[in-house]
C-alpha cells in the first residue's frame, strides 16, 4: 500500500510541476487547476494512515487513483483531454474519502 | 403492527427496521433525506420516509397508521457537542415533536436513551445501577436527559432504554481520539442486541412505563484500552491508539433488570470471531 500511495502522490507532484511549467493556460486557470490538484492529492495525505487503504479493496481504490493520476499527467503532457482527466482523478479521490468517512466510530 | 422508527436509516436505526420486517410486521424508516439510505432500500415490509423530525408536519403525517414508535433519531457525539442549540433542537424538541404528533392516537413509545446521562462515573463502584442519578456533562447528556423527562411528564405509554455505545462488527477507523481513557472501564453491545433490546421493549408488555441500561453484559466488561486492542488485533490490524486524557460516560453496568427482554445474543468471543473473518475477507489477516 505504502508504495502505490508513495507513487500516486508524486505522479500528482509531477503533474502540477508539469502544469506549472504549461503555457497554454492563463493564470486563472492555471490557479484553479492547482486548487483542484491540491484538494485531490490532499485526500491521499489525509486519509494515508486509514486502515481502509491496507484492505484488498482499499488498494484497489489506491490502484485505480495511481492509474488516473498517470492519465492526468499524460494528460497535461500531450496538452488535451485535461479536464476529463482531472475529473477522474477527483471521482478516485472522493470514492476514498466516501469510504473512510463512512468508517468512522460513532459513539452513543 | 406498523411501527414508525426515527433514525430508521443509520447503523442502529437500519438493524431495528430489518428485525421489525423479519417477524412480519412493517416497519416505516424516518430519516434525514440526505442521509445514505442504502442499509434499507429494498428491504421487503420496510417504507422509506425522508423527514426531520424536527418538523412538526411531516411527523404529524409520519404517525399517521402508526401503533407505535421507535424514536433513535438524535445528534451524536462529537457532532452534538460543537452546537448547543442545534443538538436541543433535534434531541429535545424533535423528542416533543414526536410526543405531540402521538396524542391521543394510542401509540406506544419507545426511546432510545443513552448511558451517558449517568455523567462520569468511573470513580465510583461499578456496575452503574438503573437507578444511579442522572447527570448531564456535555450537551448530548443534558438533551437526553430532557427528552427522557419530557417523555415521562407526557403520559404516553412509554419504555425508555439508556443504550451503552453500539459496537459493530466492521472496519472502524480509528479516531484521532479514542472516546476514552485506556485504563477506563468500558462495556459497549453489538448493534444487533441493541435492535433486538428495542424490539422486545416494544412488544413485552411487562416493559411499559420502565427504563432499562442495554448493554452487552459481562463477556463484554474490559478496560478501554483492552477493547481496542482485541478489537483491531481480531480484524489483524496493528494499531497506535491515543486515549482521551479526561474519563467520560462509558462504565460497567447492572443489566439485570432488563434480562427479560432476552437481547444480550452475541458474547464478547463471538464478535471478536466475526470481525477475524471480516479481516480475512477484506485481506487484512
Amino acid at each position: 500500500m505504502g508504495e502505490s500511495l508513495e507513487t500516486a502522490k508524486s505522479t500528482l507532484e509531477r503533474v502540477m510541476e508539469a502544469l506549472r511549467g504549461s503555457s497554454k493556460a492563463s493564470e486563472s486557470e492555471l490557479r484553479d487547476l492547482l486548487t483542484r490538484l491540491q484538494a485531490a492529492r490532499n485526500t491521499l495525505i489525509q486519509n494515508e494512515r486509514k486502515i481502509w487503504l491496507r484492505t484488498k479493496a482499499g488498494k484497489e481504490m489506491l490502484s485505480d487513483y495511481g492509474e488516473a493520476s498517470l492519465k492526468l499527467l499524460g494528460a497535461v503532457e500531450s496538452g488535451s483531454g485535461l479536464e476529463e482527466a482531472l475529473t477522474e482523478v477527483e471521482v478516485q479521490a472522493k470514492r476514498i474519502s466516501d469510504e473512510i468517512r463512512k468508517r468512522s466510530m460513532v459513539v452513543t | 403492527m406498523r411501527v414508525l422508527v426515527t433514525g430508521g436509516a443509520g447503523r442502529l436505526g437500519s438493524e431495528v427496521v430489518k428485525q421489525i420486517a423479519s417477524r412480519g410486521d412493517s416497519a416505516v424508516a424516518f430519516d434525514l433525506p440526505q442521509v445514505s439510505w442504502e442499509a434499507v432500500k429494498g428491504v421487503p415490509g420496510v417504507d422509506l420516509l425522508p423527514g426531520d423530525v424536527t418538523d412538526g408536519k411531516q411527523v404529524s403525517e409520519a404517525i399517521k397508521g402508526i401503533d407505535a414508535v421507535i424514536h433513535l433519531a438524535a445528534l451524536l457525539p462529537p457532532r452534538s457537542e460543537s452546537n448547543r442549540e442545534l443538538t436541543m433542537r433535534v434531541n429535545v424538541k424533535g423528542t416533543a415533536k414526536i410526543v405531540e404528533a402521538i396524542g391521543s392516537t394510542g401509540a406506544s413509545l419507545i426511546f432510545a436513551s443513552s448511558v451517558a446521562t449517568y455523567g462520569i462515573t468511573a470513580m465510583e463502584e461499578p456496575p452503574v445501577l438503573t437507578s444511579h442519578p442522572l447527570q448531564a456533562h456535555d450537551c448530548y447528556s443534558e438533551s437526553k436527559i430532557k427528552a427522557e423527562r419530557l417523555i415521562r411528564d407526557s403520559g404516553v405509554d412509554h419504555v425508555t432504554l439508556r443504550i451503552a455505545p453500539i459496537a459493530v462488527a466492521d472496519l472502524v477507523e480509528l479516531p484521532e481520539t479514542i472516546p476514552y481513557r485506556g485504563d477506563q472501564r468500558v462495556e459497549l453491545i453489538y448493534v444487533e442486541d441493541a435492535a433486538r433490546a428495542l424490539l422486545s421493549a416494544l412488544y413485552e408488555s411487562e416493559a411499559t412505563g420502565k427504563t432499562f441500561i442495554i448493554a452487552g453484559g459481562p463477556t463484554w466488561r474490559m478496560t478501554g484500552a483492552e477493547y481496542i486492542q482485541r478489537f483491531y488485533d481480531a480484524l489483524g490490524v496493528e494499531v497506535e491508539p491515543r486515549f482521551s486524557d479526561e474519563y467520560t460516560a462509558v462504565d460497567w453496568y447492572d443489566t439485570s433488570q432488563g434480562l427479560f427482554l432476552g437481547y444480550q445474543g452475541l458474547n464478547f468471543n463471538g464478535f471478536l470471531g466475526m470481525l477475524k473473518a471480516l479481516g480475512e475477507q477484506l485481506g487484512l489477516r
